[in-house]
């Protein structure tokens, strides 16, 4: 059974001209305990959809079940929208959004006090709290006696301690610098429980490929690819998720011919290489994902020839920028090892070793 | 801080501006002082020490105090709820409701005053028809200490409410939204979390406010006095103007006690008005985190309901009043006159020049202070400058002494001919005090206006070669002049409606709008103290509305209605 089930939600910010029509039909389905990233740039409606899930906002249209309870339908004139503080429900926010005129203990007995826990079993599940977040000696302090790693970790007590149904997050990393951000990652993972999903929103492709069981990305209020992390670096489901996800090398090519039902031979500049498909093309160009880290130099004739345009030094590889121009129009690069020479202007030979063909229809 | 070299010409400005504070602001309350150790050294000792023991003394002392803190208390319950419900719930005319209740506080008090004192006549009247036979055996219940304590709690409660909410407005919404989520219900949100955040802000408001209540001046003499119930700026003002000058040595110890009540006050206000700041900005302000389902219309008619009474109610009165030919003659459609208007604003000397005095001396001022407040703000904000940074506490302080205060001061430096020019009794230290008084109300939207525009750009006009006349003229102005334009209009707007400065200063010759609407009350001629009543309240809407207009543009809370 699915413990977190979303169907066909739809939002809209206000009316007329200015409506901004934010989720468009989304439908998503958690099982017990997985973590699922909502991936997306800013504006695509993934804020939005926490926030429905938490009961922040209203849906339009649409339902939305924690376990076997309705917390929000919207269908014509009926109507059902449990408030948040009835969905059992927590969240991780941006911002920590600690009460600044509460202890750290009294912050993380705050949710345990509404739900009616006797005070005897307060200190207990506080300090267990605490202690998940190793920061059991700070329990007197004030969020502004704390760093900016300390308050976050106490965010995520606050949010754990409830035995929440489901645990949101909302770019829960966003402020911290990156050596607290893999601190945050490391807890974080440490904190997931298998009777409690999480959702976890980001713009942050490394945060949303480290932590999670799968992926939904978003675009323009619409999951555009549900998929692991490795599923959605392999095989991108549009030139949009590719740019997103991995490096954005998304050419034209010529196809050549069909290899076996799910491999075709294609061609770039006369370069013939192999890529993966889902299905076979049907037209005679198709657009092809590469990855910046699948191809090499080659000494061989046969290659991919492009030109050095622009060489980025970046520290134990370089990443070269080419005049082969992307679909997008913006230029074909590759990662190269420090030791192979390449200069600006250098005339390089490359050699794919993966490639994978946009299906058809992504936008 | 920023180490820059400026010019012969703003050396020259800073010269200006700091001889300014020290002439203004410094130069008052150091007369007090000495005045204050003088006396208490030597020969007026006795009368002095005499003055403090007097029962008047400790009766005042104690009245204020009261009207100050149970007045300080209404504000700032009403106040508080007033501002919850425009700011954390989806009511609708929230313009409406937010100008409606700041336009009480922009009211001259005395006008008010006389306002409310005009309800009772035809509520008397309502009730004696009603069949309530004793009702013309009670005094107007409105005169003495309730009366005084509930129109000055109305009348600053706007205080409490402009500092409460902008405390609302920055509150997180996600602090908000963590507690929802947590399973807190709206009640146990509201007073677990949002109120306690807005607890500084409240006690900062509410000790603005107790300081506003015991410097009033108009609302106890038009309710207190009849009533001979003295609070200390009405004792000062009996003392002053039944002995003359005898009377000094005696209100410079009264001006001491409320000054050290105010003083008090103040100390509580800064304690708390720099506490209850976030450390991390929030990403989003709280809009309106309540949602009222069924009340809301409810909660909307009470909150309009309430403000037309308390607004509309007492003015209605008074236009009754300034239209009725004679006390006692009933208000018909055949019965309405002008012949107030006409005798305030054409057939009376005094009135005539109480406009002539009043419109001149506060446009004048708005135009003084402008230029000072703009030289004062680009030293203090651009330049850094240190003379000014060290002084820049002496600004607020002529606006926050009790308006008696400073008129004793001003009294005091004045009283003698300075470099063989005689301004005592003449309309010329009342002008002196008007600069001293609002030099604050002027500086504090321009200082919010500097803040605003970006540092580069005058670095920019200062790197092209812009000498700083130029700079002040292309750049700082053209910029700068919305801001400019809202203070100037507040300084005229509070200027006008000044009572408190002028009560103490006037003399023949030299009548204010605010002296001419006490005097011609005290003198029994309500309905022509009335008429100018109106009147005043009519410029100050008008000035409100043109405000409004100039300032569309500018950050909220330059305009305390647009908040």
């Amino acid at each position: 059974m699915a413990s977190v089930s979303l169907r066909e939600i739809h939002k809209t910010y206000g009316s007329g001209a200015q409506a901004h029509h934010a989720l468009k039909g989304v439908s998503l389905e958690l099982r017990d305990g997985e973590f699922i990233a909502l991936l997306g740039p800013s504006g695509s409606g993934k804020t939005t959809l926490l926030r429905t899930i938490a009961g922040l906002e209203d849906i339009d249209e649409g339902e939305i079940k924690i376990g076997s309870q309705t917390v929000s339908r919207a269908q014509g004139s009926s109507h059902t929208h449990v408030p948040p503080e009835g969905r059992q429900v927590s969240v991780v926010f941006q911002s920590h959004a600690l009460w600044p005129h509460m202890t750290v203990h009294d912050n993380i007995a705050f949710p345990l006090r509404q739900s009616g826990v006797a005070s005897s079993d307060l200190g207990r599940r506080v300090g267990a709290a605490l202690e998940a977040v190793e920061l059991h000696d700070l329990a007197q302090r004030y969020p502004s006696q704390l760093s900016g790693g300390q308050r976050q970790r106490v965010a995520l007590a606050r949010a754990m301690v409830g035995a929440p149904r489901v645990l949101l997050f909302d770019e829960p990393l966003a402020s911290l610098d990156t050596e607290l951000r893999r601190d945050m990652m490391r807890q974080i993972a440490k904190a997931r429980r298998s009777d409690m999903p999480m959702i976890y929103v980001t713009h942050n492709q490394e945060e949303a490929l480290a932590l999670s069981d799968r992926i939904a990305v978003l675009a323009h209020g619409q999951i555009v690819q549900l998929a692991s992390p490795a599923m959605l670096c392999q095989e991108p489901a549009s030139a949009m998720i590719a740019a997103f996800v991995g490096g954005g090398n998304v050419l034209d090519a010529q196809v050549v011919r069909a290899v076996d039902g799910h491999t075709v031979c294609l061609s770039v500049r006369g370069y013939e290489f192999i890529a993966r498909c889902r299905e076979l093309p049907s037209g005679p160009t198709v657009q092809v994902c590469i990855s910046p880290a699948a191809v090499s130099l080659t000494n061989e004739a046969r290659g991919l020839e492009v030109r050095a345009t622009f060489v980025f030094f970046q520290g134990s590889s370089h990443l070269v920028e080419t005049d082969l121009m992307r679909c997008n129009g913006s230029f074909f690069s590759c990662v190269l090892p420090l030791g192979a020479q390449s200069k600006q202007d250098d005339v390089l030979r490359l050699q794919v070793h993966d490639a994978w063909v946009i299906p058809a229809g992504g936008e | 801080m920023r180490v820059k070299t400026s010019g012969w010409s703003e050396r020259t400005a800073t010269v200006a501006c700091v001889m300014f504070l020290v002439a203004f602001s410094l130069l008052p309350v150091a007369r007090l002082t000495v005045e204050l150790v003088s006396g208490l050294l030597g020969s007026q000792r006795a009368a002095m020490f005499a003055a403090l023991l007097a029962s008047s003394t400790l009766t005042a002392t104690w009245h204020s105090l009261e009207v100050g803190l149970v007045g300080a208390l209404i504000a700032s319950v009403y106040g508080l709820i007033v501002a919850s419900l425009v700011t954390l719930t989806n009511v609708r005319f929230r313009n409406w409701i937010v100008y409606a209740f700041v336009v009480q506080a922009m009211l001259p008090p005395q006008v008010v005053a006389l306002a409310w004192l005009q309800i009772w006549a035809p509520l008397r009247d309502l009730l004696q028809a009603w069949g309530w036979e004793n009702a013309s055996a009670f005094g107007n219940p409105l005169q003495g200490r309730g009366g005084i304590m509930v129109l000055l709690g109305i009348h600053y409660a706007p205080l409490v409410f402009l500092t409460v909410r902008a405390g609302l407005l920055n509150v997180p919404a996600e602090v908000i939204e963590a507690a929802r989520v947590s399973g807190a219900a709206p009640r146990v949100v509201l007073l677990r979390v949002i109120w306690p955040l807005v607890t500084p802000a409240l006690a900062a408001g509410t000790a603005l406010a107790f300081v506003s209540c015991i410097g009033n001046f108009g609302i106890p003499a038009f309710l207190g006095i009849p009533a001979n119930y003295l609070v200390l700026p009405t004792l000062i003002y009996r003392e002053l103007s039944g002995f003359g000058s005898s009377a000094i040595p005696s209100a410079t110890m009264l001006s001491l006690v409320v000054s050290i009540m105010a003083g008090l006050g103040i100390l509580v206000q800064h304690r708390f008005a720099n506490r209850g700041h976030f450390r991390v900005t929030p990403s989003r302000h709280a809009g309106a985190p309540f949602t009222l389902q069924g009340a809301r219309p409810w909660v909307e008619a009470s909150l309009l309901a309430m403000l037309f009474v308390l607004l509309m109610a007492p003015m209605a009165a008074l236009l009754g009043k300034s239209l009725t030919p004679a006390p006692g003659v009933p208000l018909t459609w055949s019965s309405v006159t002008l012949e107030h208007y006409i005798y305030v604003l054409k057939d009376n000397d005094a009135t005539v020049r109480a406009f002539v005095n009043s419109i001149g001396m506060s446009v004048a001022a708005a135009a003084v202070l402008a230029i000072v407040a703009l030289l004062m703000a680009y030293l203090m904000e651009y330049r850094q400058s240190p003379w000014l940074k060290r002084l820049d506490y002496l600004i607020e302080v002529p606006y926050v002494l009790p308006g008696v205060v400073l008129s004793m001061a001003m009294i005091l430096l004045y009283l003698k001919p300075v470099f063989g020019i005689s301004l005592y009794n003449t309309i010329g230290i009342i002008f002196l005090a008007y600069l001293a008084r609002f030099l604050a109300i002027q500086l504090r939207p321009i200082i919010s206006g500097f803040q605003q525009l970006p540092v580069e750009m005058l670095e920019a006009a200062e790197v092209f070669g812009a000498p700083f006349v130029r700079r002040l003229r292309t750049i700082v102005i053209p910029l700068l002049l919305p801001s400019v334009t809202a203070g100037a209009m507040l300084v005229v707007l509070l200027a006008l409606n000044e009572l408190t400065i002028s009560a103490l200063l006037w003399s023949s010759g030299a009548e204010t709008l605010g002296v001419a609407v006490f005097n011609l009350e005290q003198g029994g001629e309500s309905a022509a103290a009335a008429a100018i009543g109106m009147v005043s309240v009519a410029v100050a809407n008008l000035i409100m509305v043109l405000a409004s207009i100039v300032g569309r543009h500018l950050p909220s809370g330059v305009l305390p209605w647009r908040a």
